[in-house]
């Protein structure tokens, strides 16, 4: 069997796919820490002073990053949803809904800093431009596909479904987002990283904390996500042997062969 | 060393935003680990009916 196939197959199991991430965590989290906490001492206190915004411009080190991670985790939750949907796979259904709440954070994260920075950037601390209108939707959205699960989680199987559904849809948000500010004239900026063209930052002692912030929501996502996942699956399975075992649970069949064999 | 910290005045807005961050940030840690409390404390009440 081709080796991805095997994978795919592998990590669709709950029981490898709760064993197998639980050997990420440890390293995803250290990764995560370590990289929050040079990125931001990088950003606050040795990257140079913006020309036009001064020291008001720092605030990019943690917005910017957490408006992507909104972005990427929809992205996310939008193919595990899909998944989901589609295959009914139960560790889909894990990441789907593990992502959410994340997704959330970091929306309300950029929702916040965004209008600590407008404030003195633009006089206003919101406007209902189509950049922030749209990024509140998006908060609306991982709510609304959580709230949708709770509704149904007597029935874990049926919630994901209807879930699944209500996040496929919400993935149409995502270029709206992106493109809002060239779509339509808007106050906030376009945007700060560009891999062409001439806009956005090119000094690198501003852009290195920005993209080391990037790599650290990064692995902060993974390792949450795989916590929540490790939890949904143990919840939605808690009758299954497999979750017992990986509690340290021994049925009673098998503690009596033990005793048989000693 | 206050200058540092001054932000040359935007100092409400930058370091607020950073509490923003770490405070989310420390929430959702939390988070996680009551539901993997919730959820380990679902697994064990269904061995003890199963195995009563």
């Amino acid at each position: 069997m081709n080796k991805l196939v095997k994978l795919y197959h592998t990590l669709g199991s709950p029981p490898s796919f709760y064993r197998i991430a639980g050997y990420f965590l440890t390293p995803l989290l250290l990764l995560a820490l370590g990289l929050t906490a040079y990125g931001l001492v990088d950003g606050l206190f040795f990257a140079p002073i913006d020309y036009q915004q001064k020291d008001a411009y720092r605030i990019i080190f943690v917005h910017v990053p957490s408006a992507w991670m909104s972005m990427f985790i929809y992205a996310m939750m939008g193919i595990a949803a899909i998944m989901a949907f589609v295959w009914r796979m139960k560790v889909a259904e894990a990441v789907m809904m593990a992502s959410a709440p994340i997704g959330a954070a970091f929306t309300v994260i950029t929702l916040v800093t965004g209008m600590l920075w407008g404030k003195p950037m633009w006089g206003t601390y919101w406007d209902w431009d189509a950049r922030m209108t749209s990024e509140l939707i998006l908060l609306f959205l991982y709510i609304g596909v959580m709230a949708m699960y709770a509704a149904f989680d007597d029935d874990p199987r049926k919630a994901a479904r209807l879930t699944a559904l209500v996040a496929i849809i919400g993935l149409v948000n995502l270029p709206i987002i992106h493109y809002s500010v060239e779509w339509w004239s808007s106050i906030h900026q376009k945007s700060s990283v560009k891999l062409t063209g001439s806009t956005g930052i090119k000094d690198w002692d501003m852009l290195r904390p920005l993209l080391v912030m990037a790599f650290a929501t990064k692995f902060y996502y993974g390792y949450s996500m795989l916590h929540r996942a490790r939890s949904y699956l143990l919840h939605t399975e808690s009758q299954k042997q497999w979750a017992q075992a990986a509690l340290g649970l021994d049925t009673p069949k098998k503690q009596n062969k033990e005793q048989s064999n000693g | 060393m206050v200058e540092w910290f001054d932000m040359g005045g935007y100092e409400y807005f930058v370091w607020g935003s950073m509490l923003c961050f770490f405070v989310v940030m420390l929430a959702d840690g939390l988070s996680l680990r009551s539901k993997k409390k919730q959820a380990e404390r679902l697994v064990f009440s269904r061995f003890r009916r199963k195995n009563k």
